[in-house]
């Protein structure tokens, strides 16, 4: 598989005590890769950085084998970004607010019912989102992710307030994306999620990526399989040791 | 997908999404009852409605305080807002120009304060008309324009504090604190200025402050457009002779579209830099 998305010493400074510092990994084509990390790790601030709604103090994404200007409408074509917490406005019904992304993307409002249909909103489809719950908000923010057909998918802590069906549904959505030669990026501090996901992990802490792997070659030490959580504490340790 | 529509598909959520929002219909009530009060007993006094009158300085105060407050919170509070929610945010992932989004924003809003101005001067109008009141439509059109004006450059304004505040709380302060200080507080400033200035450069002050207050602008040329001229008195009428002049009227109408345009770049310029960055 070829590279597709390169992060070169990517790096955002907002204070002494408050950076993201030197990443470098790659994404391939029809990957799935997890960003792990403590609160305050900096996964949202690298996410930011990539989807171009932060500048970066300094390094490069290179994109397909170009440096990419994140800024531009080209760039933004490649992906389709789910926010952390996103609040839609309460006065607008699931379809009306599809519709309206969709129509930025030159998409029809049949598209809109299509991914609410694959989120499980569709009957819901004519309700104001002030009656939505937290999970059914969040079902709708990834509906909205999903209503282009970019090549990479970023998801920022995907599974907040989904209940246990929704988290099963939203894992096997994300292996079908796969399967159709999409990239995804999603942050999250659950690890057992990304074992059964993830092609590739990435571990963040402090605002410094301390390990990028495969999560199979991560959870197979000695020939015997350890939980992603030890390994992940395990390099935490060993981080904060050597610093 | 073109310009054009990107826009028209960003003003017409934004404007759905206000008229849904009780307090604008609220305002709209509320501007509609004291616009058809001050036409209807204004008049009492019989100074006439063809000129400046009675009701005419009232229904000004009351375009002068009320549409630029309104203006402020509409624009500031919905835009803090969406950046607080992560709309603005999640509109700039898309690939749309960050001037669209402004201009967009902007239509939007100014269509529903529009809607409530025409509202509020046609609920005048017609109860006007029912009670058989002698009103002149030509100075209630007048009003009826430079409020339309007045709300389109406020707005303008409240999109710079919608995009620089990071809550709605920040948002909320700053437009009080830009609407008091324009409303309220400038005339009193320049009234001190002019204490303290030599007396030949007391005209010069007071033309100048005009320009860079757009509520003076529209104030002063309001009661210029209906014949007011008489209330600034005898010591101001050089500059009334020069406003009324046709170098007068190219200045105020300059200064509004520099009123309106400024602050659609710096909005523009600010959602560029800030949105994400904080």
């Amino acid at each position: 598989m070829s590279k597709w998305l390169e992060l070169h010493d990517l790096t955002k400074i907002y204070s002494e005590y408050s950076k993201v510092e030197n990443i470098n990994f790659s994404i391939e084509k029809g990957e799935i890769v997890a960003l792990c990390g403590g609160n305050g790790a900096g996964k949202s601030t690298l996410i930011k950085m990539i989807t171009g709604i932060l500048k970066p103090t300094s390094g490069e994404i290179w994109i397909d084998g170009q440096l990419a200007n994140t800024i531009s409408k080209s760039y933004r074509n490649q992906f389709s970004y789910m926010p952390d917490d996103m609040l839609f406005p309460r006065q607008l019904t699931a379809i009306e607010v599809l519709t309206f992304f969709a129509s930025l993307r030159n998409l029809d409002k049949q598209k809109a019912e299509e991914v609410l249909e694959i989120v499980g909103l569709y009957e819901q489809r004519n309700q104001f989102i002030k009656h939505f719950s937290k999970g059914m908000q969040q079902r709708l923010s990834f509906a909205q992710a999903l209503l282009a057909d970019t090549p990479l998918i970023i998801l920022d802590e995907p599974t907040n307030g989904l209940d246990p069906y929704w988290v099963y549904r939203f894992k096997e959505i994300m292996k079908q994306e796969r399967e159709k030669g999409k990239s995804i990026l999603f942050t999250t501090h659950i690890l057992p999620l990304v074992e059964e996901i993830a092609d590739k992990a990435a571990f963040i802490e402090g605002g410094h990526l301390i390990h990028f792997d495969r999560v199979k070659d991560l959870i197979h030490q000695d020939g015997r399989e350890v939980p992603l959580e030890k390994v992940f504490f395990e390099k935490q340790i060993q981080v904060t040791f050597e610093n | 997908m073109g310009l054009g529509r990107m826009i028209f598909n960003i003003a017409r959520q934004q404007f759905t999404l206000i008229l849904r929002s009780k307090w604008l219909l609220s305002f709209g009530f509320l501007f509609g009852f004291l616009a058809i009060f001050i036409s209807y007993f204004g008049h009492s006094g019989g100074s006439g409605f063809e000129g400046f009158s009675r009701m005419s300085a009232s229904l000004l105060n009351l375009n002068l305080l009320l549409i630029p407050l309104i203006a402020l919170l509409v624009g500031g509070l919905f835009l803090s807002g969406e950046k607080e929610d992560r709309g603005l945010m999640l509109l700039l992932t898309y690939p749309v120009n960050s001037y669209s989004v402004i201009i967009g924003k902007y239509v939007g809003l100014l269509v529903s304060l529009w809607t409530v101005v025409t509202f509020g001067y046609g609920a005048a109008l017609l109860v006007m008309y029912i009670a058989a009141v002698n009103v002149s439509v030509g100075v209630i059109l007048k009003f009826y324009i430079f409020s339309i004006l007045l709300a389109a450059i406020f707005l303008a304004i409240s999109m710079v504090i919608g995009l620089l505040s990071k809550t709605r709380f920040q948002a909320l302060g700053s437009s009080l604190i830009v609407w008091a200080f324009m409303v309220l507080f400038y005339e009193f400033l320049i009234m001190g200025l002019s204490m303290i200035v030599p007396k030949q450069s007391v005209l010069s002050l007071l033309s100048t402050s005009i320009f860079l207050n757009p509520v003076e602008l529209i104030r002063v040329w309001s009661i210029l457009s209906l014949d007011g001229a008489s209330v600034f008195g005898p010591s101001l009428y050089d500059l009334t002779v020069w406003a009324n002049g046709f170098f007068g009227q190219v200045l105020f109408g300059l200064t509004s579209i520099l009123w309106l345009i400024i602050p659609i770049i710096i909005s523009g310029i600010v959602l560029k830099r800030r949105v994400g960055n904080e």
